[in-house]
């Protein structure tokens, strides 16, 4: 019988839960990085950025 | 014929979509390792095979932020709602109250996954119906898969008139053309939507025997729903024409649990250890309903009383875009990015009701000390993950949006199909929902492309537009970034796949289906 429905149970995962939330701040914070690169004409800066967030991507899949 | 070109271009630009699908069904990755693999093949091919340069790219990634914001903002206050509403005992109330309404455990799923979701739907927008009924309908005893697969599928047909309907507003934008001449072939489609939906929900449930024994409550709910739902958009009252059909739907629904092959019988295979809930601490069911009827009343506020409208939405986030272009020659024109109302968001509705339905828990005694820790750290725990999946599916969108990929898709399907092309329509709207979750964005990228192919092809313009957002409506239910929002409330973050793999079969048969009866109304 259930009673008071606790949280559903979520999967293990490998990643640590602060890695993930700063993982999770990186992508919400470098493409605001790289709007002000582009808006500053700047073309190295931008394909930095896109580098980094390419290897933030690469990251996600290999540290899971 | 396509040239090879064409063909060419269409196979690439595919090929991130590919990805991902394989990877979350083949391999059963989760959205937040499939996001990433697909964002890496979506850049790669925008670079070197669609002509994207570094500043398209990194103002698309900015677009893509703002829409996952808006997203985001949802999820996190959809879940912040559900745990006040845990915290109080209140999901187990509800539960309780439904086993009441009917103990049949298929009219039971129906209700919540058919009716109550897309009644849901017709006030709140993106991901609020799976976010908040998927946990209800596993406090009642379903397995998770199902609730959120029921869910996805059972309220598909209410998105075009949902959302005050804010995806067919944007078709009469994008095509120019009055809601007037647009809403009879949109409202029929998606009304038989509405019994392929109910169809779905009893097959997911129990196979033939389920749809067997749902049948009559299908027909008879479903013909309410979709009834009402064509009256309303037919007499120019679309914006709330499928807040009246849940409505509808509700009142029913209630009436078909009095029928005696509803009443006090087992329905095939009832799950085993099916909940049979009761409330902790003696919460009546009105103060467990609290914060969703709390939701409901600043959701019909904020979006019918034109004053609170107006307050609510006088503070948005919104950025400006210079024009950008591909070296093949996609234009993005200049424009401004998804606008966020700051209070006016259904995300800022989703925290009205939660602090309500908190401070209502708290005045009535119904809340234990560190209540409020407890919510939050929840909340917050259950949400990383399934951001992360959603923000980078949300980046490999808006990557192959701004970089011609995805009109590049639909132009292959409209040139390669042009002979069945009222068949192909649909498909065109629902990949666009696919990729970006939201009929809404579906219709804004694709309703010029599916009007100037209905146009050349000699096609009724307004049939053909309305295939594409009822597509659109349907697309909603196996895009993987809609998907991980119902996943995140679940507790099945990690195992989207799993859905997935469920999902997109229901929306490929209706869609064929739709497909179908275009062919035949287009004849």
């Amino acid at each position: 019988m259930t009673t008071n429905t606790p949280p559903p149970s979520r999967r293990s995962t490998k990643r640590s839960p602060s890695l993930e939330g700063l993982a999770l701040a990186a992508l919400l914070v470098l493409p605001v990085f790289l709007y002000g690169a582009a808006r500053s004409g700047s073309e190295p800066l931008t394909i930095l950025l896109l580098v980094l967030m390419a290897l933030l991507m690469v990251g996600l899949i290999v540290l899971e | 014929m396509p040239d090879t070109t064409t063909a060419l271009q269409f196979a690439l630009a595919l090929s991130p979509i590919v990805v991902v699908l394989v990877l979350m069904i083949g391999f059963r990755w989760g959205g937040a390792k499939a996001g990433p693999a697909g964002w890496l093949v979506a850049l790669a091919v925008s670079v070197l095979f669609f002509g994207a340069g570094p500043a398209l790219l990194a103002y698309s990634q900015m677009r893509a932020l703002l829409l996952t914001l808006y997203v985001l903002y949802i999820v996190w206050m959809a879940l912040l709602l559900y745990n006040v509403a845990v915290e109080a005992g209140a999901i187990a109330t509800i539960g309780a109250g439904i086993v009441r309404l009917t103990a049949d455990r298929a009219l039971q799923l129906l209700l919540l996954a058919w009716v109550f979701s897309s009644f849901l739907q017709g006030i709140a927008g993106y991901g609020v119906p799976i976010a908040v009924v998927a946990p209800l309908l596993i406090g009642l005893g379903f397995s998770p898969v199902l609730s959120v697969t029921a869910v996805a599928v059972g309220h598909a047909w209410s998105v075009n008139f949902g959302s005050i309907a804010a995806s067919f507003n944007a078709l009469i934008a994008a095509s120019g053309l009055p809601g007037e001449i647009l809403a009879p072939a949109s409202a029929l489609l998606l009304g038989i939507t509405c019994f392929l939906c109910g169809i779905g929900v009893m097959l997911l449930y129990d196979g033939l025997r389920g749809l067997r024994h749902g049948a009559p409550a299908i027909l008879i709910i479903g013909a309410a729903m979709a009834g009402t739902q064509y009256l309303l958009a037919v007499s120019g009252l679309w914006n709330i024409a499928a807040f009246g059909a849940g409505a509808a739907g509700l009142a029913v629904t209630a009436l078909v649990g009095r029928l005696p092959i509803y009443r006090g019988v087992a329905s095939p295979s009832a799950p085993q250890g099916a909940a049979s809930p009761t409330s902790r601490g003696g919460l009546p069911l009105s103060l467990a309903l609290a914060p969703y009827a709390f939701l409901v009343v600043f959701v019909t506020l904020a979006e019918l009383a034109p004053w609170a409208h107006t307050v609510l939405n006088s503070i948005k986030i919104q950025v400006a875009f210079p024009a950008t272009e591909t070296a093949l020659g996609w234009v993005n024109q200049a424009g401004k990015g998804q606008a966020i109302s700051v209070f006016g968001h259904a995300g800022a509705l989703l925290v009205y009701a939660s602090v309500s339905g908190f401070a209502l828990y708290l005045a009535t005694g119904h809340s234990r000390p560190g209540a409020a820790g407890r919510i939050l750290s929840n909340t917050a725990r259950s949400a990383v993950r399934s951001s992360i999946g959603i923000a980078t599916m949300v980046g490999f969108a808006l990557i192959m949006e701004q970089s011609g990929m995805t009109n590049a898709i639909a132009v292959g399907l409209s040139l390669g199909l042009a002979p069945v092309y009222p068949f192909v329509a649909p498909f065109i709207g629902l990949l666009g929902a696919f990729m970006t979750g939201s009929n809404t964005n579906s219709n804004v990228i694709f309703a010029g492309l599916q009007q100037q192919t209905a146009q050349l092809l000699g096609l009724s313009a307004p049939l053909i537009l309305a295939l594409q957002t009822t597509g659109g409506s349907i697309g909603g239910m196996l895009a993987p970034a809609r998907i991980i929002v119902g996943c995140s409330t679940a507790g099945l973050v990690g195992q989207e796949g799993q859905v997935l793999r469920r999902t997109i079969v229901y929306g490929l048969v209706i869609c064929v289906v739709i497909g179908a009866v275009g062919l035949l109304m287009a004849r």
